[in-house]
């Protein structure tokens, strides 16, 4: 063991230490209770944390089938979001790398999404879309389409809520993305200029890789977002119609506050965390496989 | 922009930050949670003069209903609550006792010698005492009644094309089938919505087909407490009522709210709408809703019986008792019949008969007659400790069967078994 | 701010030309989308409430809707509320997070159990935390209080804002750091001084992405404040009730939300397009 590494070792704690001790103090009492919620008898009708009863509860949310249905709901609105966010993301954040001209107003422009609450969101658009009195769809009628029924009909439902999601949190992923783009170095592209790259191989191979690592930590911080906000299904929709609207986080939220099993809301919030865990590591796991060694180094170290 | 003038502008903030902690409560303030409605702005504009009276400050914070009850449970399940008066849904009459958060009324009624007598029963019984005891006072009511264009009625166009379907004289209908058989007609010959629906799940409309299962002599529970229903008069009523959505209703019925209804019917653009008894003041208002002002009237449930709604006030039990005394005295106070007259004369909704005969009050409001049939002939939603979560199981399945997901003997079958489940579990 | 943008010209990835144009052409039509909705909840937030609904571009007129939210919803003072609360937890967590983040990037500390286990403390729906951390607050008097709330939104940062820098200083060359530690700067001074100026960009990103979290969030809010401390979110949230959504407030209280952010965005985008001069330094 060489004096460097206890060195390195050394320093490193000290520059970690101070946050993650504000991190323990505050969140870890709320984690490990929550855990112990998890595994006791406490509801609202019986508000003691014993006798503990185990894995009770974990089975009694994975015996109810409204569990299943939120559980791939939410695979698949996660899924549509965040590809949409990361997909738009990029464009609009390459097209921002490429002008200088009226990049204050665009920036400008693309961050009031961002600055909305998403109770406030919901209401705005429930106004835009509501289906007899709106101007969505008095704007389709103008142009000859039929009125749509936005947020109920179960077809549709899904998809307006993703696409409103979308269209709130893509600037955040622009804003991350414009920022790691800025920040990556000249000398490879002027290299490769003088290689002859087309701008599809200097994409491809130089700012894709370069990218990589700002780009992995938007997509899973949109992935863990998307996985557990539920103001938009609650401002939306409750879930409807029917049940086509119904995520995971929403489901716990039931279970604790209108079912006042706060111990089964958070087994359900723990088997969704163990869902984004798991999609989170095999993410990374993905990356590094598909990224190989030495695109790894190039991310890791870009320019270094 | 250097780091540092960030970081001085950090401790300055941090100072702000630290002294922006507010001061201890006078011991003689009463806090309430409250909802941002008239009712609530009606007795806040009241307030001075109970202050001058006795000496108590009372002071409201204002919330959305559904972020109500997140906080208040947050609140009671702790050692003390910042609240030490509640504004109690009835919806959570049951829930509150259950948990042990309600202090039991009767010693503080026998000692001041309240007169429970001119309160309403069907309020007493809903948002006033249950099998154990008195744990509320009715504070107000919403029961439900229907909302009706008068113009439509007496437009002779119509009348002769409804003669002509056979149906006789166009009037307010009588029972459920002739109003949805009315709704259907508004819809295909008006050109408007026939029926403006609060289909959203969950609270919307469970609240709304509670009125079409009370209309057809349906019941979620019988005299026993047993469940009723999955009963022939139920799926009647939900035949009716998912007939209505797909052939009366305004498009978008699956994912309206109350706002939605109340904007389309004040717009002119809907004949009736099954709704609180008191938007009716709301939409006859020329300055609000042009459209339609003095061209609406309100009639009690088609079939005879709406559902049931109100407030109650209640005291938590996690106080002292120098202020459950001080919230008593509000109490008392707010809901005596010189108080509820003044604050009916503004548009309070009473839940004590003598307010709704006082003569002040019918002169300037006589629709007020009829408003007392529908408080009194409503019944309520099963009130326990889980009515809300049983909102949206009912909820999901009449969504469910009004989007043609499932039939609606399959969304009857399960949502009489939701019910029993959750009362077993209350027990 | 003409000066770096200027700067940004010659370089290998700004090509002009036909390119260009079509950026510029995309770039519209993406703000066209993002801002034809705020635009109509512009235009409600001046219209008289009865008519908010109306198809008419302009309706009406009136300030009704912000001067009744300002006076009778005390609107200022939640307002104010949020800006604390908000600028608090960034200026509480930015430092804390950028040191993580270093350790992380550089030292490898804690290894990939810690880093993740860090980020997993976020993974949990907020619904599971509210509780327990209202139980604690309450115990610690820092219920109904901006310094509680500061507190909770510091702690709620803190994971993403470390993996975000976490990400920037993976970019950030090395050899600069080592440079000036041979030359006898400590790795604490070579943070501040090197480190941490190169890293501006990531750090402006974050710092505005830490407020809007803040800005944004409602359940905590919601639990831990009252009736002076409440902010935004909750305020506006209020003003739907069973007497029907107060929309012209909504969308006036929306408007004045968004204008502090788009005051910041030209900040932040000064740091962004500072983040060239980056390559120039090495």
């Amino acid at each position: 063991m060489s004096p460097v590494w206890t060195r390195e070792w050394r320093i490193g704690w000290g520059f970690a230490l101070p946050g993650l001790t504000l991190l323990l103090i505050v969140m870890g009492f709320p984690l490990v209770y929550s855990a112990i919620m998890a595994v006791s008898s406490l509801t609202l009708m019986h508000p003691s944390l014993s006798p503990l009863v185990g894995g009770d509860n974990f089975a009694t949310i994975l015996a109810s089938p409204g569990f299943w249905h939120a559980l791939w709901l939410t695979f698949g609105y996660s899924l549509v979001t965040v590809t949409g966010e990361f997909v738009i993301g990029l464009g609009v954040a390459l097209m921002l790398d490429r002008v200088t001209a009226l990049k204050p107003v665009y920036f400008a422009i693309l961050t009031i999404p961002m600055a909305m609450s998403p109770v406030s969101v919901g209401l705005i658009w429930r106004m835009l879309l509501q289906p007899n009195l709106g101007i969505a769809n008095h704007l389709l009628e103008r142009a000859g389409l039929p009125r749509l029924d936005w947020l109920g009909s179960s077809d549709l439902a899904f998809w307006t809520m993703a696409g409103i999601d979308i269209w709130q949190q893509v600037s955040f992923v622009v804003l991350i993305l414009a920022a790691g783009l800025a920040a990556l170095p000249r000398e490879p592209y002027e290299a490769a200029e003088v290689d002859g790259a087309t701008a599809v191989q200097q994409f491809w191979f130089l700012t894709l890789p370069m990218l990589r690592p700002v780009a992995a930590i938007a997509i899973i911080i949109q992935l863990i977002n998307e996985f557990r906000t539920y103001d938009l299904t609650y401002v939306l929709t409750k879930g409807g119609p029917g049940t086509s609207t119904e995520v995971l986080s929403f489901f716990a939220y039931r279970r604790a506050f209108l079912g006042l099993s706060l111990n089964e809301g958070a087994a359900a919030s723990f088997m969704l965390l163990a869902v984004v865990l798991a999609m989170t590591l095999a993410f990374f796991a993905t990356l590094e496989r598909r990224a190989g060694p030495s695109a790894r180094a190039a991310a890791g170290g870009a320019g270094g | 922009m250097g780091l540092r003038s960030i970081l001085c502008a950090g401790v300055g903030l941090a100072a702000m930050v630290a002294l922006g902690t507010p001061a201890l409560a006078d011991p003689v303030t009463l806090r309430a949670l409250m909802e941002d409605v008239p009712e609530t702005q009606i007795i806040e504009a009241m307030l001075p003069e109970f202050q001058k009276e006795t000496g108590i400050t009372v002071e409201f914070e204002k919330l959305a209903y559904g972020d109500m009850h997140d906080k208040l449970v947050t609140q009671l399940t702790s050692a003390s609550s910042a609240y030490n008066l509640l504004e109690v849904d009835f919806l959570w009459a049951g829930e509150f006792p259950a948990a042990g958060w309600l202090a039991e009324l009767t010693p503080f009624v026998e000692k001041s010698k309240f007169d429970l007598s001119p309160f309403i029963p069907s309020m007493m019984d809903l948002v006033g005492r249950n099998k154990t005891g008195l744990y509320m006072i009715p504070m107000y009511n919403y029961s439900m009644g229907m909302i009706y264009r008068t113009d439509l009625l007496k437009d002779a166009k119509l009348a002769a094309a409804w003669k002509a379907a056979g149906k006789g004289a166009l009037e307010p209908p009588k029972s459920l089938a002739d109003y949805v058989t009315l709704s259907k007609f508004m819809k295909a010959n008006a050109g408007v919505a026939g029926a403006a629906m609060q289909g959203q799940r969950g609270d919307p409309n469970s609240m709304e087909f509670s009125n079409y299962l009370f209309s057809s002599g349906g019941a979620y529970l019988d005299k026993d407490g047993k469940v009723a229903l999955d009963s022939p008069q139920g799926k009647t009523a939900l035949d009716l009522y998912v007939d209505n959505v797909k052939n009366g209703a305004q498009q978008g019925a699956l994912s309206a709210t109350l706002d939605d209804t109340l904007r389309l019917m004040c717009d002119g653009k809907a004949f009736s709408m099954i709704t609180y008894w008191w938007m009716l003041p709301q939409v006859d208002d020329a300055k609000k809703c042009p459209a339609v002002a003095g061209k609406v009237a309100l009639g009690v449930m088609p079939g005879g019986h709406g559902e049931s709604g109100g407030w109650g006030w209640g005291i938590p039990k996690n106080t002292d008792a120098a202020t459950q005394q001080a919230a008593w005295t509000f109490i008392q106070w707010v809901q005596s019949k010189k108080v509820a007259v003044a604050r009916a004369m503004q548009g309070h909704a009473p839940v004590r008969s003598d307010v709704y005969s006082d003569k002040d009050v019918l002169a300037k409001y006589p629709d007020y007659a009829t408003a007392e049939q529908v408080v009194a002939s409503g019944e309520a939603f099963p009130v326990f400790p889980y009515s809300a979560q049983y909102e949206d199981v009912l909820g999901t399945q009449l969504s469910l069967a009004a989007g043609g997901q499932t039939d609606s003997a399959a969304a009857l079958k399960a949502a009489a078994s939701g019910l029993s489940d959750l009362l077993k579990k209350a027990k | 701010m003409s000066a770096p943008a200027a700067m940004r010209d010659p370089d290998g990835r700004g090509r002009a030309g036909p390119r260009r144009l079509g950026s510029h052409i995309g770039l519209v039509l993406a703000c066209a989308l993002i801002l034809l909705p705020p635009l109509w909840v512009l235009r409600t937030s001046f219209v008289p409430e009865p008519q908010t609904y109306s198809s008419d571009l302009m309706p009406g007129a009136t300030l009704d809707n912000y001067v009744g939210l300002l006076t009778r919803n005390k609107f200022a003072s939640f307002y104010l509320n949020s800006v604390i609360v908000a600028l608090g937890s960034v200026v509480l967590a930015l430092p804390f997070a950028a040191m993580t983040g270093y350790a992380f990037a550089r030292f490898r500390t804690g290894g990939r159990l810690t880093r993740f286990a860090v980020l997993a403390t976020q993974m949990l729906p907020p619904v599971a935390l509210v509780l327990p951390t209202f139980a604690i607050f309450r115990a610690f008097g820092l219920t109904d209080s901006r310094l509680g709330l500061t507190l909770a939104y510091a702690a709620l940062n803190l994971p993403f804002l470390t993996w975000i820098l976490m990400g920037f200083f993976e970019g950030v060359p090395v050899d600069l750091e080592w440079a000036a530690m041979t030359d006898g700067t400590t790795a604490w001074g070579a943070f501040w001084r090197i480190v941490v100026p190169v890293s501006l960009p990531g750090l402006a990103a974050a710092g505005v992405l830490g407020f809007i979290l803040a800005w944004n969030e409602f359940l905590f809010a919601l639990v831990l404040t009252g009736p002076v401390t409440q902010t935004i979110p909750v305020a506006l949230a209020s003003l739907q009730s069973s007497n029907g959504v107060q929309i012209g407030k909504v969308s006036a209280g929306v408007v004045l939300a968004v204008v502090p952010l788009v005051i910041a965005s030209r900040f932040i985008q000064r740091f962004i397009v500072q983040g060239l001069t980056f390559g120039g330094v090495k």
